[in-house]
């Protein structure tokens, strides 16, 4: 039995956004791909919905797998470049709008969630959907602006390896 | 934050009952300072401690705070108290507030001992910062 560890140098749970179809094999080298930083934690949430019924010929109910619902939460401690994009960047771009612009103009997005780092035959989980659940929030006693995120996924998640 | 009370101290209590001194607490003779001159305040070295304010994912540095300790001690006659000691108490207890040292949540108290007929005050400060 193995498991993902994500504690050592180049195994981080990490994830990309782009406001284009991110193409490419490898991790983070289309320009104005969005690599959030600051991640307390991630979820991804593939629940399948179940249709279920009785017959009169069975003591037990009978199920069918309906449409999921998809959806990536996370918690973020809010780095500014991130959160409202670098100047520096290529207009339009993830980069460039940065977390709050995306969900605040409902830009689709489209992500890769990487399971243990941004190497070679590492396994990620794409797909793309909108940014939603933005709520920063800072307090006296944690002086530091935290906000949840999610992303409502558009369709079905896609597995594949770098 | 020991030298921003230091510094505000020595200035705020000049001409006060109690007034403070720059030496750290030690002992001379088996002595502390604040019982071999009593009616001075004397701050001991700050300590510290770092925790983790907002933990993160790995690959992402955890946000550390640091949680500053200082205690201050003075002496007096426990049978004949300085005048405008609660004076002298309200300017020492409320110098926390203005050091101007960035923090997020500070606070003072002080607690009385009797050793014979002196009175120790033994006052602290208490202080959270990003590190």
């Amino acid at each position: 039995m193995a498991y993902i560890n994500v504690s050592g140098t180049g195994d981080f749970a990490t994830l990309h956004l782009s406001t284009a179809s991110i193409s490419t094999a490898t991790a983070n080298t289309t320009t104005g791909v969005l690599a959030v930083v600051g991640m307390q934690n991630i979820t991804l949430s593939n629940a399948n919905g179940v249709q279920r019924w009785k017959q009169l010929d069975s003591t037990s109910e009978y199920a069918i797998a309906t449409a999921a619902t998809n959806q990536i939460s996370l918690n973020i401690v809010v780095d500014p470049n991130s959160y409202f994009g670098a100047t520096s960047a290529d207009a339009g771009s993830a980069t460039a709008k940065g977390i709050f612009n995306l969900s605040n103009d409902k830009t689709l997005v489209y992500f890769r969630l990487y399971y243990q780092g941004t190497g070679s035959g590492d396994r990620y989980v794409s797909g793309s959907g909108y940014l939603t659940g933005l709520a920063p929030t800072v307090a006296a006693d944690n002086p530091v602006w935290l906000s949840p995120l999610t992303i409502d996924v558009v369709g079905d998640f896609t597995a594949a390896t770098i | 934050m020991r030298s921003e009370l230091l510094s505000y101290l020595t200035t705020a209590t000049s001409s006060t009952t109690i007034r403070t001194v720059s030496e750290l607490p030690w002992n001379t003779a088996g002595e502390p300072l604040y019982l071999k001159n009593m009616k001075r305040f004397y701050l001991d070295e700050e300590q510290v401690t770092q925790s983790v304010l907002n933990a993160m994912l790995p690959g992402n540095d955890d946000i550390m705070q640091n949680q500053i300790t200082v205690t201050g001690y003075f002496a007096c006659d426990a049978k004949n108290q300085p005048t405008a000691l609660t004076t002298s108490l309200n300017l020492i207890l409320s110098a926390k507030n203005a050091i101007g040292v960035a923090n997020f949540g500070v606070e003072s108290d002080y607690t009385t001992e009797i050793q014979d007929d002196v009175i120790i005050y033994t006052v602290q400060y208490r202080m959270n910062t990003i590190a």
